[in-house]
């Protein structure tokens, strides 16, 4: 996505600024921090074995709003910046409102492309994140959110938040949500608008 | 001097009465869904046990219906959810709690 003509790659909020006490690490995400690719956990914690993709833009987008977002400026040439997603291709520019039943698909770290259809609307939904990596928890509640079928967590499973829901069409299929919690039959995901309108930001594509 | 808490009494105690009834009534839908669901979503999700709600299908005919999530097989807090509010049926399932996704599981890469 784009906030005026600047690329900024754009995930969860609580993946790309999931830190959020001291705790076991004495850190907190701030902004400039590095985002690094693959994560940490995919390399075994050695963080010199990733590469460094983008610097974190601290937005406070749980505390602060109805979404789960978060964004990183992109570091020039580490990030396809013309909207492609692995699996799915260049995505549309355009947007769209999620309806009932609609079919949809995503992209994400750990259950590759999976496709589903939308089987809830509007919903008011409480979600646990926890503070730091295996630290506490703590809930909140989110209202509109697009509910998507996910049965035996196969479309969506820890590790894919941060992905984009979009049309389940080809080419260049329209964004519809960010994916961001689940459970052992939905997946959920912030609606496009909002989280844009939250960032001041617009989607790149076709 | 005793009438005033008296009534004050029997006048909660008739609001009481007659919320479950409001809350569950089968008549023909009056209002849209949406309207309906942002009515009663904080009453239903002061139940314990219930983690969400949302507007969903049910029945090869796909009719509209209400949603409620819960984080654990509750009875007690099943009862309590109407199987109808204002025309439209209520379904209730047992998902678990939701929880964001980010942190992985190792070995889970695909």
């Amino acid at each position: 996505m784009q906030i005026g003509t600047t690329p900024y790659i754009l995930s969860a909020g609580h993946v790309l600024e999931g830190d959020t006490v001291l705790g076991g690490n004495r850190r907190v995400a701030r902004t400039g921090d590095p985002i690094i690719q693959p994560g940490l956990i995919d390399e075994q914690c050695n963080r010199f074995l990733a590469q460094s993709v983008g610097t974190l833009i601290k937005k406070r987008s749980i505390a602060t709003s109805n979404t789960d977002c978060g964004i990183a400026r992109v570091i020039g040439g580490m990030v396809q910046t013309d909207g492609a997603i692995l699996g799915i291709g260049t995505i549309s520019r355009n947007t769209a409102a999620p309806a009932l039943n609609q079919p949809v698909q995503k992209s994400g770290r750990s259950t590759g492309l999976t496709h589903s259809h939308v089987s809830g609307l509007n919903a008011t939904v409480s979600v646990v994140f926890t503070r730091e990596c295996h630290g506490t928890t703590y809930q909140k509640t989110f209202h509109g959110q697009i509910v998507v079928s996910n049965p035996s967590q196969a479309f969506l499973r820890s590790g894919d938040s941060g992905s984009l829901l979009v049309e389940d069409v080809s080419p260049h299929p329209r964004a519809i949500g960010l994916l961001f919690a689940g459970n052992k039959s939905s997946a959920f995901a912030n609606p496009i608008g909002e989280m844009l309108n939250f960032l001041g930001a617009s989607m790149v594509g076709n | 001097m005793t009438l005033v808490p008296v009534l004050i009494f029997v006048f909660l105690l008739s609001l009481l009465a007659t919320y479950p009834q409001a809350m569950a009534q089968n008549s023909s839908p009056n209002r849209d869904i949406n309207t309906v669901l942002a009515a009663h979503d904080k009453e239903l999700l002061a139940i314990p046990d219930v983690v969400g709600v949302y507007v969903g299908t049910i029945g090869n005919d796909r009719q509209l219906c209400l949603k409620v999530m819960l984080a654990r097989a509750n009875p007690e807090s099943e009862r309590r959810v109407p199987r109808m509010i204002e025309g439209y049926p209520v379904v209730t399932e047992v998902t678990g709690e939701v929880e964001a996704r980010g942190a992985p599981d190792s070995g889970q890469k695909r």
